[in-house]
């Protein structure tokens, strides 16, 4: 089983939350950890979700990037599940590798 | 204006001219308003009618159907419509009273958590606390539920909303942009198709609610690749010999052996569905696969696709037409498709006193005028429809393919008619269907709809039954139907012509009687509760190993 790291950028509306976990869940990922931040306006929030699970990633990203409500979707790092995760939240953008999966070019309406 | 009124006006500028619904407390202001609109409201009899309805409107006509409902009850018995749209993709906008903001979140009378119940089932659902929202809300889900993959969506509407004050803006979106076709996977695409020997076609409902038959077609006869169809895919194709029918569980034979020895399958449209493909990893095993979709999750979803090809059908199928040298194939495919041809023999002739179901559906496929929209419930009757009855264009065939929504087949119909005033409408439906919406027969009354119900009897939950004969060693468990009540009574109560068939020898002229008729007509027919739908692939099982009678 793998971890996998996202990071999401969302509109910050009363049904984005919910519809992150509930596709999260339904699509057989489980949640290990979550974290949200919301913009000074609070008109958006970006968020870093922890997921594991048997299936593939891409699974999941691509019915995130359905979402009307979520903008971004990237995966920041697969771990397998026996190495721990090191969590540098201060400096999330040093934890980008190279293998940087970007699905924001992938039309989130469709 | 108020809120309510502002909701009619979007409603018009979208041109909805007709919904379907019913009213209740915390929706009371918008059917105020409705009382002097010009948009049609039709009164449903149950709020899953409605949104049934609004669903075979929208089928039937490729417009966005509208539904609406009151708070609490109203949205529970919206959401099976809901779900069965978002599953089958169809564009439809719902549209709920919910109780006044101050008493949002106190379990006030007839209060639910519309957005907790609903995000699950459709593409979208908001929910208006602002009535300087309600507007741009109101158009973006008119967009959201057209573009790209279709699908349903609801917007929560509370009472103190629909009443406030408010000015139109006439706000315009910016039109939905389609995913740019990647010319890359075009030729990759391109590059198999030369290289195939034996392609085959698998055509989903995706192509008809791209707006794409036209394309798929031309592609078919250029290409000269044989095709075969999903359920929700029948009369996309047209009716060319290259065309060997449905796939999956109830599949022609032809159909399913010709996919599973293809070398190259193009999926167009289709989502591999576990009805349609059976035991997945021996789905078309020796096939490589182009998936060409809409929904970039759709593709690699299931089965991993050797070439995506994201985009408007509009655009990607017309790209990969080419001349093909395939001629031995499509001969293969031709022959075999002549030799596993169903035999029908007509009731007229039949020597037996029970009436044969997929003659009579062939006859009645035969019959019909041109245009005629047959809405189907779900069992038995609806893959025998399936297999036996001819369509020549996708909205001519209207059915609950997903989500297997038994109820479906009469609303659906009520909105098929008013959506296609001149056509005739045939209901094609079990007595166990039947009976989940019969409300809505009050619907036919009321607006007169001739609305043709062909009502097939076994007196059984025909398909659980046929499933417990095969797998659960003919342990019956609730599905005999033999108290049914007297259909055609019941009709008469709704004052709807009706008879009652049950011997080979009726069933031309009962069939002629009901085409015949200028209003609404129930023709009941009695017909043999051992009767199975043949050929079945049993669950997880690879497609070539079908169970025939």
């Amino acid at each position: 089983m793998k971890q996998h790291r996202l990071t999401i950028i969302a509109d910050n509306q009363p049904t984005m939350l919910e519809q992150l976990l509930r596709v999260t869940r339904y699509r057989g990922f489980k949640v290990v950890s979550l974290s949200m931040q919301v913009s000074q306006q609070a008109d958006s929030a970006s968020l870093q979700l922890t997921v594991k699970s048997e299936r593939s990633i891409s699974l999941l990203l691509n019915q995130l990037l359905k979402l009307v409500d979520i903008k971004q979707v990237n995966e920041d790092l697969t771990i397998a599940e026996s190495e721990p995760i090191v969590l540098q939240q201060s400096e999330p953008e040093q934890l980008l590798t190279e293998a940087m999966v970007t699905t924001n070019n992938i039309p989130a309406q469709a | 204006m108020t809120g309510a009124g502002l909701t009619l006006e979007v409603l018009k500028q979208q041109g909805v001219d007709t919904i379907f619904g019913y009213p209740g407390g915390a929706i009371m202001p918008l059917y105020d308003a409705i009382y002097d609109s010009e948009v049609k409201h039709y009164l449903c009899r149950q709020e899953q009618g409605a949104a049934f309805a609004a669903l075979g409107y929208a089928k039937a006509s490729g417009k966005v159907g509208v539904c609406m409902a009151t708070s609490g009850p109203g949205v529970t018995n919206l959401i099976t419509g809901l779900a069965d749209a978002t599953a089958d993709s169809v564009p439809v906008v719902a549209i709920t009273g919910q109780v006044a903001t101050p008493l949002m979140g106190t379990d006030a009378f007839q209060e639910i958590d519309v957005l907790g119940l609903s995000l699950a089932v459709t593409k979208h659902a908001f929910q208006v606390t602002d009535v300087e929202e309600l507007e741009l809300t109101l158009q973006k889900a008119f967009q959201i539920a057209i573009s790209g993959r279709p699908g349903a969506v609801l917007v929560d509407i509370p009472k103190d909303i629909q009443l406030a004050a408010v000015k139109m803006k006439s706000i315009l979106l910016k039109p939905f942009a389609l995913p740019e076709v990647e010319p890359d996977a075009i030729e990759q695409a391109r590059k198999l198709l030369e290289l195939s020997k034996k392609p085959m076609a698998y055509v989903g409902g995706g192509v008809s609610l791209g707006g794409a038959v036209t394309e798929l077609r031309d592609f078919l006869k250029c290409t000269g690749i044989p095709s075969v169809s999903t359920l929700k895919g029948l009369g996309a194709a047209g009716t060319s010999d290259d065309y060997l029918g449905m796939i999956g569980m109830h599949g022609a034979k032809a159909s399913n052996l010709a996919v599973q020895s293809c070398d190259l399958l193009i999926a167009i449209g289709a989502r591999f569905d576990d009805r349609v493909t059976g035991k997945l990893s021996e789905f078309a095993p020796d096939a490589q696969v182009i998936h060409l979709d809409i929904d970039p999750a759709e593709l690699s979803k299931l089965k991993l696709a050797d070439v995506s090809v994201l985009g408007d059908f509009k655009q990607t199928i017309p790209a990969l037409e080419m001349k093909l040298n395939i001629e031995d194939w499509r001969q293969h495919c031709s022959a075999m498709s002549q030799e596993f041809r169903y035999q029908y023999v007509s009731n007229s002739d039949n020597p037996l006193t029970t009436i044969d179901a997929p003659s009579m559906l062939n006859e009645l496929s035969q019959k019909l005028p041109e245009n005629t929209v047959v809405t189907t419930d779900v069992g038995q009757h609806q893959m025998w429809v399936a297999q036996h009855m001819r369509f020549n264009e996708p909205r001519n065939l209207l059915t609950s393919g997903a989500l297997g929504t038994m109820g479906f087949g009469l609303p659906a119909a009520i909105g098929a008619q008013l959506s296609r005033k001149e056509d005739c409408v045939v209901t094609v439906t079990g007595d166990g269907s039947f009976m989940m919406n019969i409300q809505e027969l009050g619907t036919i009354k009321r607006f007169a709809l001739p609305v043709k119900i062909l009502l097939m009897d076994n007196t059984k939950l025909g398909m659980v039954r046929q499933w417990q004969r095969l797998f659960f060693e003919q342990r019956f468990s609730e599905t005999d139907l033999s108290d049914n009540p007297d259909f055609v009574k019941l009709a008469s109560a709704f004052d709807i012509v009706g008879e009652t068939i049950s011997s080979p020898a009726e069933v031309s002229a009962g069939i002629q009687r009901m085409l015949n008729a200028t209003g609404a007509y129930l023709l009941h027919v009695k017909i043999n509760e051992d009767q199975s739908v043949w050929p079945l692939v049993p669950p997880n099982t690879a497609n070539q190993s079908m169970l025939e009678e």
